[in-house]
C-alpha cells in the first residue's frame, strides 16, 4: 500500500529483495513440477509462484512485480514447461497481474479478496488461451472447475501473503533500522 | 496492518460461489445425448467416428500418439503419448464421454475428442485422415511439456 511505502527504501535493496523473491518463484514452480498439488483434476494447480507476486504486489509496487511476475513466467516456463505451457501460464500471468494490480489499486478488497479475484482470472485466461489455440470454445465447458479451484486457491495464497506482509513488515522495519545506523 | 478478511472480501467469495455454482449448474445441462465422435487433432477435423459402434482409433499426428477406444457407446482415451497423460484419466470413472457437453482433451498433442448430437451427422470420415501433413509448430516443443505446467487442461 502507498502509505507504507518508504522513501529510505534504496533501489538496491528493491532490487536485491525482487532478485531473491523471483529465486523463491522459481523454486515453488520447481516444487510444483515435481508434485503437483491437483488431486487428480487436470488444470488445477495451486499456484505457489503466484504467493510471491502478491506479496512484491504489496511490498515492492507495481513495477517490481510485475518484472518478477514476468521473469518467473518466462524462466520457470523455459526450464520446466516449455514453449506452449509458457504461453498458458504468459495469459493467466499477465491477466491475473492486471486484475491484481486494479483491485490493489482500489483498495477494496484485502489481499485474500484480491488474491481471489487474482486466481479466478489467471485461470480463466489460460482457458481463453487453450479455447483459442484449439480453436474449441466448448472448452469453456471446464470453466466451473478452474472457477472453482481459482476461488480455493486464491483464498489459501491471499491467506498465506497476508500473513506473511504482516510478518514482513517487521522485518522490513529492522532493516530499516540497520541501514539508517 | 488492517484487517486481514474484510467485509468485501467475504462479498467477493459468496459471489463467486454463486458464479461457480451457476457455471457449473449450465455446463451439467447442456449436454444432450450424442451419436457420433469428433477427433480434432491441431485445430483440424481428424476424422468422426459412430458412438454405437466398437472401435479402436489411433489418432497419429506431428506433436504425438493417442489411442480413441468407443466401447459399449462410450468414448475413452486409452493410450496417450503425452507425458501427463490427464485425458487418459477423463471421464474414465464414468466408462467413457457420451453426451455433447462432453470433451477429452489431450492439449500438448493438440487431440480434441467430442461427441456430435444426432442432427449433426455430417462427415462419415473426414478426407483428412491420417494426413498430419500441415502440422505446424515444433513436435518437440509439444512433448517436452512437464505434467506440472500443462495447466489448462
Amino acid at each position: 500500500m502507498q502509505g507504507r511505502d518508504r522513501k529510505k527504501d534504496s533501489a538496491a535493496y528493491r532490487v536485491a529483495l525482487s532478485a531473491v523473491l523471483t529465486a523463491l518463484a522459481m523454486i515453488f514452480s520447481y516444487v510444483e513440477a515435481i508434485l503437483p498439488f491437483n488431486f487428480g483434476i487436470p488444470g488445477v494447480k495451486l499456484g505457489l509462484s503466484n504467493l510471491v507476486v502478491l506479496v512484491a504486489l504489496y511490498s515492492l509496487g507495481a513495477g517490481y512485480a510485475f518484472a518478477i511476475n514476468m521473469t518467473r513466467i518466462v524462466l520457470s516456463g523455459l526450464l520446466f514447461g516449455g514453449v506452449s505451457a509458457m504461453l498458458y501460464s504468459l495469459a493467466g500471468g499477465l491477466l491475473s497481474f492486471a486484475v491484481m494490480l486494479i483491485l490493489m489499486k482500489t483498495d477494496i478488497f484485502s489481499p485474500i479478496g484480491v488474491s481471489t479475484a487474482g486466481g479466478v482470472s489467471h485461470n480463466i485466461g489460460q482457458l481463453t488461451v487453450a479455447a483459442l489455440i484449439t480453436e474449441t470454445p466448448k472448452i469453456y465447458l471446464y470453466l466451473p472447475v478452474l472457477l472453482i479451484s481459482g476461488t480455493v486457491t486464491g483464498i489459501l495464497l491471499g491467506t498465506a501473503a497476508a500473513l506473511i506482509l504482516q510478518r514482513m513488515g517487521a522485518i522490513v522495519r529492522g532493516a530499516d533500522k540497520i541501514e539508517r545506523r | 496492518m488492517r484487517k486481514i478478511l474484510r467485509l468485501s472480501d467475504i462479498i467477493l467469495i459468496i459471489a463467486l460461489a454463486v458464479v461457480c455454482a451457476l457455471t457449473s449448474w449450465l455446463a451439467w445441462h447442456a449436454g444432450s445425448g450424442g451419436k457420433t465422435v469428433k477427433v480434432q487433432a491441431d485445430g483440424k477435423i481428424y476424422g468422426t467416428y459412430d458412438l454405437d459402434k466398437d472401435q479402436v482409433v489411433d489418432i497419429d499426428t506431428g506433436l504425438g500418439h493417442n489411442q480413441l477406444t468407443i466401447k459399449d457407446g462410450k468414448a475413452l482415451m486409452t493410450e496417450a503419448s503425452c507425458p501427463d497423460k490427464y485425458c487418459m484419466n477423463q471421464h474414465k470413472s464414468q466408462g467413457g464421454i457420451d453426451r455433447s457437453n462432453e470433451t477429452l482433451i489431450c492439449l500438448p498433442n493438440k487431440v480434441i475428442v467430442s461427441i456430435e448430437g444426432d442432427e449433426s451427422e455430417d462427415s462419415g470420415k473426414d478426407a483428412e485422415e491420417k494426413t498430419p501433413d500441415a502440422v505446424s509448430g515444433s513436435p518437440t516443443a509439444g512433448n517436452s511439456q512437464s505434467g506440472g505446467e500443462n495447466d489448462a487442461g
